[in-house]
């Protein structure tokens, strides 16, 4: 199975570091040279989700007028954040975009290790039931979880949606996986209120009391993400390698997930990677969750760097869990 | 571990943190340690390079740190440090 071409839509309302210094008293340059984010777009109030997604999707249809809609069998919409809590995304996307009935349609609930992931269940997924076209799409938007005071999160992540088209015909060539998941450490990126632990409410009274507004917001550990991501990622990489039976030489980039320019910087140096095989795009981005690699992976494609190439994608965030994967490009780059 | 070997390992932790934090013209952040000096709220170490400073410290001490709350719970204080490597 391989991936074919990716889509990106960008939420409408750009908010630049100079507003979320004034917003969260952070130095408006740390956030730029340290964070790495001079601006970011967030989802404004009208806009949803799956708005959003479908923008990708339609941009995707756009750039390749050979993809039928009709044609489609799998969609799958990595998400935290849906328009509801139930149903799921997927199924009002596939509405939205008019697929056909016929279509699989289901969310993958990740986060920033999401679009790694859901490639490996994609290609499994069209495989074992002979499907020629599937689309992957991510939209998490976190500003709809993020307190505009909080310095940990609104300092780093901003909106976005990314549509990848997978096809059994061309594309790049996707390998194979290496992935885990790290549950001791799950409180460090959470949103404690809203399931079932701490529902809105329910037939038992009690439990919604105990809610307090900042239990439905974003809550990040610093110290624990860093950690967690300077122990596994460097492992991951190379079972990654080891896996496709390759070395870190045959790796022209190395697309992690773009959490923070000073993370991707102590991962570098971790790994003893020269700074040109490690691609960066926060700027005017942010950390999009797990839009950001399928994001990068567009922006490289678009400047045509892709082709020939062979890339290492590693993706890592909420669960903890961790997901890194090769793609050979080929000529579709 | 004595209150000796500790603060040799909280300086050499930190005087790696500082290198790998160089500024842009190249100037590597001063300091000079006492048992009272808190690291961050003394803008020794900002709030990213602390999490390299703790990791280091970890590593270099084989002593797992608490992940949570560190700057609450006074982690940063050179004498609270020296009393977590040599207790514990």
């Amino acid at each position: 199975m391989k991936l074919r071409d990716i889509a990106v839509a960008l939420p409408s309302k750009r908010i630049d570091s100079a507003l979320i210094a004034k917003w969260t008293g952070v130095d408006a340059e740390f956030i730029t040279q340290k964070i790495g984010v001079k601006s970011r777009a967030f989802l404004s109030e009208d806009e949803t989700p799956v708005n959003l997604a479908k923008q990708a999707c339609d941009n995707l249809f756009s750039r390749n007028p050979q993809l039928a809609r009709d044609k489609i069998r799998l969609l799958i919409v990595v998400t935290q954040n849906p328009d509801f809590k139930l149903p799921h995304s997927s199924a009002l996307l596939q509405s939205a975009l008019g697929l056909e009935v016929s279509t699989a349609s289901f969310d993958i609930n990740l986060g920033c290790s999401g679009y790694v992931y859901s490639l490996t269940v994609a290609k499994a997924f069209m495989a074992a039931e002979e499907i020629v076209d599937g689309l992957v799409v991510t939209c998490d938007p976190y500003s709809r979880i993020m307190s505009k005071s909080d310095r940990d999160t609104v300092t780093v992540f901003g909106d976005a949606a990314t549509a990848s088209w997978l096809s059994s015909e061309a594309g790049g060539e996707i390998g194979r996986l290496d992935f885990g998941t790290d549950g001791d450490r799950a409180r460090h990126l959470m949103v404690k209120a809203g399931g079932s632990s701490y529902p809105v409410t329910g037939v038992w009274e009690q439990k919604p009391t105990t809610c307090r507004p900042e239990d439905f917001r974003l809550r990040m550990s610093g110290q624990g993400i860093f950690n967690f991501a300077m122990e596994r990622v460097p492992r991951s990489v190379l079972m990654c390698l080891e896996k496709n039976k390759l070395s870190v030489s045959d790796i022209d980039y190395f697309v992690f997930h773009q959490g923070s320019k000073f993370l991707l910087e102590n991962l570098r140096k971790r790994l003893n990677l020269a700074s040109e095989k490690v691609p960066v795009n926060l700027e005017d981005v942010g950390n999009t969750v797990s839009s950001s690699i399928p994001l990068l992976l567009s922006q490289m494609k678009d400047q045509g760097i892709l082709g020939g190439k062979r890339i290492l994608m590693s993706g890592f965030g909420v669960g903890l869990s961790w997901a890194s994967n090769i793609i050979e490009f080929g000529g579709y780059g | 571990m004595n209150q000796q070997d500790a603060l040799k390992l909280i300086e050499q932790a930190l005087a790696k943190t500082l290198e790998e934090a160089k500024n842009p013209e190249g100037r590597r952040k001063e300091f000079s340690l006492s048992m009272e000096t808190d690291l961050v709220k003394e803008e020794i170490l900002d709030s990213l390079d602390s999490m390299v400073f703790i990791l280091e410290l970890a590593e270099k001490s084989g002593k797992s740190f608490p992940e949570d709350d560190l700057v609450e719970q006074g982690f940063f204080k050179v004498g609270r440090l020296v009393e977590f490597l040599t207790t514990r």
